[in-house]
């Protein structure tokens, strides 16, 4: 049974669809992440999730238990908010015993579980400070402390991390990682940036439009998209127009760039139809061109390289003219990926790498 | 030299700006009844106030028109503010602009022009008009200072409260009401003092059944400046200075 099910949820802000149609299970456990660009809903579902909005048609499940018109404050849910929105009249110990208070624990038991839960987040003994004399980083433990004390069976993290710099927030997303181990309840976490929702999910659902366009591992989300948004949305690609020659089997020809080239057919696209083949950067190769590109390689010029120490970024104009992007590592085997701009060369991969979808 | 300078500059300003006042309250303390040399210390002056019925009077008066207008004014301006920071209405901005020129229209104009609406209300003026007056010249104070804090702070505080697990009544008494409170207790004093203190307004709007201290002591003032009035202003001037004292605390935690 999964721990929420949204089903069939729609909700609208003055007449404007945010959420249309959706439907998600959460599994009890899980680190799940909705990506999605700005205003594509996904706060709206935590929102609704949490109970600070109310769905306007479908149901929400919660722990098999129909909620949809419960109020939040009854919710067995807690939120870390993108402000932090801590309470700046309180210390940070009654900030992290507001829930708790709130509940009539006994004063005993409160003191120990926000010790506890202070030395859970690396906070141990500011319980008498003040909200105002915290840092950033600190004010964001403060507001994760704040929900897990309550030792939620969900906690919703909207975009926790966007107001950190980039090295805290890299110690952030391990914490947080290490945090989700240790309490063993349901992550959803809500956020822009793919990077972040790559290395921290067990599954990634993403959203546009008010809309699921994919959920899956990282893995499956990164290297087989399921449409062009999703494969553009995540990561970088290289987007070729292409038509099918030719199938057979599992494989088909290609036209494309004005070469022939076999792929694989995974979904069974018929002769004579357009599709885009996607390509993510480091899945291409660069060769200097010898006298001539091998068969089912594209020929172009190096226009850009950009050095960025542990990768060499190019940027190569195909003799079509159509610019694409490759990553290339540096590795023992082969030091020579330094490249003159201008210089003739050669771009293949490896078949079955690519990415093909119907041209929508 | 430079050092001389800068004592003998800043106790030109301090001089300029408390002088006045220092002479009044010294004073108060004098024996003599109409000379202006020291003549010895003394509190007679003081005792003599208390034995002045009329005196009295006028300042219960004041007391209570201050008190109660005050607290209207507080009451409604907290309301006011809410409405303005809170919600998106048509004439939203007018109505805070309108709140600003209340603020800074002369006192004569707004005397002249209570008066002239009380007479065509068909009211005598005396308490009530009294009353309403200070209401109307205290509210923007209160307005714009609760406004302040309340854009302060983050609306998410809300959601946050309620997420973990506040109800209504719960999110006003221990959210709303202890985050705003240093406003509306520093608007409460400031308009305790400006209806205190008010003259010019005060003037137009009361009748001769109902005196206040400061219209009282403008009275007294016109058959010459005797001791008695210098004592009544040192305790008038100790009141509004305690409650912009407070008034003043209270708008540093806002800024915090």
């Amino acid at each position: 049974m999964p721990v929420v099910r949204l089903q069939n949820v729609c909700k609208s802000f003055n007449n404007q669809p945010v959420i249309n149609d959706l439907n998600l299970d959460i599994h009890k456990g899980e680190f799940l992440t909705l990506l999605g660009p700005s205003g594509c809903g996904k706060t709206t579902v935590l929102r609704l999730i949490a109970g600070l909005e109310t769905c306007d048609s479908g149901t929400l499940f919660i722990n098999g238990r129909d909620q949809t018109r419960m109020p939040a404050c009854d919710r067995d849910v807690n939120t870390v908010f993108q402000s932090y929105a801590l309470f700046p009249h309180m210390t940070v110990f009654d900030n992290i015993a507001f829930g708790l208070k709130l509940k009539k624990k006994p004063a005993r038991q409160i003191r120990e579980r926000v010790k506890e839960t202070l030395t859970l987040v690396k906070l141990e003994g500011l319980e008498t400070r003040s909200i105002h004399g915290l840092s950033g980083g600190q004010q964001q433990r403060v507001a994760i402390a704040r929900a897990i004390v309550n030792q939620p069976l969900i906690l919703l993290l909207d975009e926790p991390l966007s107001a950190l710099d980039l090295k805290l927030r890299k110690q952030m997303r391990l914490d947080l990682r290490h945090l989700h181990r240790k309490l063993g309840i349901t992550f959803v976490f809500v956020t822009h940036d793919q990077e972040e929702a790559l290395t921290l999910s067990d599954r990634v659902v993403v959203m546009n439009h008010g809309t699921i366009q994919q959920t899956g591992t990282p893995k499956d989300i990164y290297e087989t998209p399921v449409n062009l948004f999703v494969a553009d949305f995540v990561g970088e690609s290289n987007i070729f127009d292409a038509r099918v020659t030719r199938t057979s089997g599992s494989d088909m020809e290609i036209h494309f760039q004005g070469i022939a080239k076999i792929v694989q057919n995974r979904r069974n696209f018929k002769s004579g139809q357009a599709v885009k083949m996607l390509l993510r950067p480091e899945d291409m190769t660069v060769a200097r061109i010898q006298a001539q590109c091998p068969a089912g390689s594209l020929p172009g010029r190096v226009t850009e390289m950009i050095y960025k120490g542990t990768t060499v970024d190019l940027i190569i104009r195909l003799d079509s003219g159509q610019e694409v992007f490759v990553t290339e590592f540096f590795n023992e085997d082969d030091q020579d990926i330094f490249y003159d701009v201008n210089e003739p060369v050669c771009v293949s991969w490896i078949k079955g790498w690519e990415v093909t979808l119907a041209d929508e | 030299m430079t050092r001389w300078l800068k004592i003998s500059w800043v106790s030109a300003v301090f001089t300029f700006l408390y002088g006045p006042l220092l002479v009044l309250m010294v004073f108060s303390f004098n024996q003599a009844r109409y000379t202006t040399s020291w003549q010895g210390f003394s509190l007679k002056w003081y005792m003599r106030l208390l034995d002045n019925p009329q005196l009295l009077d006028a300042f219960f008066n004041s007391l209570t028109v201050a008190l109660i207008s005050s607290m209207v004014a507080t009451a409604l301006g907290t309301l006011g503010a809410f409405a303005v920071s809170r919600y998106r209405f048509a004439g939203r901005k007018l109505f805070f602009g309108l709140v600003y020129s209340v603020m800074m229209s002369p006192d004569i104009v707004m005397g002249i022009s209570l008066l002239m609406l009380f007479v065509l209300a068909g009211l005598t003026p005396g308490f009530l008009t009294l009353l309403i007056a200070h209401v109307t010249f205290c509210l923007p104070f209160v307005i714009v200072l609760v406004h302040a804090r309340i854009s302060g702070f983050d609306p998410a505080v809300v959601d946050a409260a309620r997420d973990l697990g506040a109800r209504d009544h719960e999110v006003f008494f221990k959210i709303i009401v202890p985050m705003i409170l240093p406003a509306v207790l520093a608007g409460w004093l400031l308009s305790f003092t400006l209806s205190l203190d008010d003259v010019i307004i005060s003037f137009f709007v009361t009748g001769p059944g109902f005196e206040i201290l400061p219209l009282k002591i403008y009275s007294m003032v016109k058959l010459g400046v005797t001791p008695e009035v210098n004592a009544l202003c040192t305790v008038l001037f100790l009141l509004t200075l305690a409650a912009v004292s407070a008034a003043h605390v209270l708008t540093k935690e806002i800024k915090k």
